[in-house]
């Protein structure tokens, strides 16, 4: 039990100083730690990993909401997180990313023992189905713009963005192409849209409660969609599947960070039973585990799930504590400064995983991401770099 | 600057860059390595090596090979790339322990050993 408990601490170190460090990717972290031989036995081992996964998913939210730097799990929330910031509500929206997902693990860990049931016989229930339902979804989202003038450029948008992605992403040549796109797309257009602005400063805005009953729907709809996305296998990030909620809840700032938090946390927990009913690897750390661990048995189950809500516990309680403290480290430094040090910081750290090949991905995908704010069409239409490779793979081109 | 003047300026900035994307796609070489020369470095990266067919095995229409070269790496071609790799000049289907082949890829680590998931593969010699 010690051991464990260890591993489970360990992990929630790790995943935390990870989760803070922008472009470190799960992947890359599980496939290091494999591969360090640390002579830890593979069930402690898996347990650090996901431990480490669930830590790092509730701290990838400061550099995403603060730095405009994001994952491809927290990459929408940029945009509600950057919103909240500039008025002055950057700690609510911590606290608000936290509370949904601790409640969103809640919700999920209710509805486990129906998850192991139903998933196996439901995966393959819907995988003939995957492609032309990520196609519809894509289809009504583009049409939610309702003008026909702004769902042409959504549409343009949509498929520039789907283009970049059977190019960058599609091509093995160009390494790590996961950052200089997202970023392009999201992160380089909101910092230069709003280099100039002034946030505002609000510590009562900032210290506002977070409620329950307000964000209850977005928390719920955001398990469910967890649950959803571990039965797509065109479906790998969060963000994926929040764009499509936004079909169905027309959202704030508020709720729509809410339902990303609570979707990213129940699809990683999901993940989990993914892999111990069907087999199914949906995400990075439960590949990893896979490998390590081969076919779960009812103890190894028991003990990563255990795990899981341990340390997404640890890491929501480790954040909400130091929230404030992060808050008034970044609000000592000027809003501009700020955007400059994170635009030379996304320079550097692409060159250095992507190489020219990266910076060249980056512009394009700055461009790309441009268009969307600049013509007042949702700036989501750019998922389209995902979903468009995705719609294209499960046709079998 | 207009407003629209932007929007035109970033769609056709979008597209010069899509196009140098595809161009550098197109003629993006992998690095050219020796199986023992494969570490921890080269994960991730677009690589090729030559080597002999130790063996072959097919599972779930997915094809497998062990390739050697002094030490050995595994290789993995997807049933969707299969058609597309199997030429007239190199038909993978065909693919035989002895067979000297150069395979470009991505190289992983599954269960602590390489492998190459293959991009492209041609016989030589």
């Amino acid at each position: 039990m010690l051991y464990e408990l260890a591993s489970i601490l360990s992990g929630v170190i790790l995943g935390s100083l990870a989760g803070l460090l922008p472009a470190l990717h799960n992947n890359t972290i599980a496939s290091f730690l494999i591969s360090l031989r640390t002579g830890l036995p593979p069930d402690l081992l898996s347990l650090l990993i996901i431990s480490l996964a669930c830590s790092r998913l509730v701290f990838e939210f400061v550099p995403a909401i603060f730095l405009f730097i994001p994952d491809e799990n927290s990459v929408l929330s940029i945009l509600p997180g950057q919103r909240l910031a500039m008025e002055g509500k950057g700690h609510f929206a911590l606290r608000l990313a936290a509370c949904s997902s601790l409640f969103s693990l809640l919700f999920s860990l209710l509805l486990l023992p129906l998850a192991l049931t139903l998933f196996p016989p439901l995966y393959s229930a819907v995988r003939p189905f995957t492609a032309p339902v990520l196609l519809l979804a894509s289809l009504m989202l583009l049409l939610t713009e309702r003008e026909p003038r702004p769902i042409a450029i959504a549409s343009l948008v949509f498929l520039l963005s789907g283009l970049l992605g059977i190019l960058a992403l599609r091509t093995p040549s160009f390494s790590d192409p996961l950052l200089p796109s997202f970023t392009g797309l999201f992160a380089i257009p909101a910092i230069l849209f709003s280099i100039n602005a002034k946030p505002k400063h609000s510590p009562s805005a900032g210290s506002a409660a977070f409620s329950l009953p307000k964000f209850l729907p977005f928390i719920l709809a955001g398990t469910l969609l967890g649950f959803l996305a571990d039965l797509f296998p065109g479906l790998s990030s969060a963000s994926q599947v929040a764009v499509f909620g936004l079909l169905f809840l027309p959202a704030t700032s508020e709720g729509f960070l809410s339902l990303v938090s609570s979707i990213a946390t129940s699809h990683l927990f999901f993940s989990i039973a993914a892999l111990l009913s069907a087999g199914k690897a949906r995400v990075g750390a439960t590949a990893a585990v896979q490998e390590l661990l081969g076919t779960l048995s009812a103890g190894d189950a028991a003990l990563l799930v255990g795990g899981a809500v341990i340390s997404f516990s640890l890491s929501i309680a480790l954040l909400l504590l130091l929230a404030p403290r992060l808050v008034s480290l970044l609000s000592r430094v000027s809003h501009r400064t700020l955007c400059l040090l994170i635009l030379a910081f996304i320079l550097c750290i692409v060159l250095l995983l992507s190489g020219f090949p990266g910076l060249l991905i980056l512009f394009t995908a700055s461009c790309i991401g441009a268009i969307a704010p600049l013509a007042g069409v949702r700036r989501t239409h750019v998922m389209g770099l995902i979903l468009i490779p995705a719609i294209l793979y499960q046709f079998g081109v | 600057m207009e407003r629209h003047e932007l929007i035109l300026c970033a769609f056709l900035l979008s597209l010069a860059g899509l196009a140098l994307l595809a161009f550098s796609a197109r003629f993006g070489e992998p690095q050219r390595l020796r199986i023992a020369e494969l570490g921890d470095e080269h994960l991730g990266k677009f690589i090729s090596v030559e080597g002999t067919v130790a063996s072959t095995y097919t599972r779930n229409g997915n094809l497998f090979a062990t390739l050697c070269s002094g030490p050995c790496v595994r290789i993995v071609v997807f049933k969707s790339l299969l058609p597309q790799l199997s030429t007239h000049e190199s038909n993978l289907y065909l693919l035989k322990k002895g067979d000297r082949v150069r395979v470009a890829g991505t190289l992983s680590q599954y269960q602590g050993e390489y492998e190459i998931t293959a991009e492209s593969a041609e016989l030589s010699g």
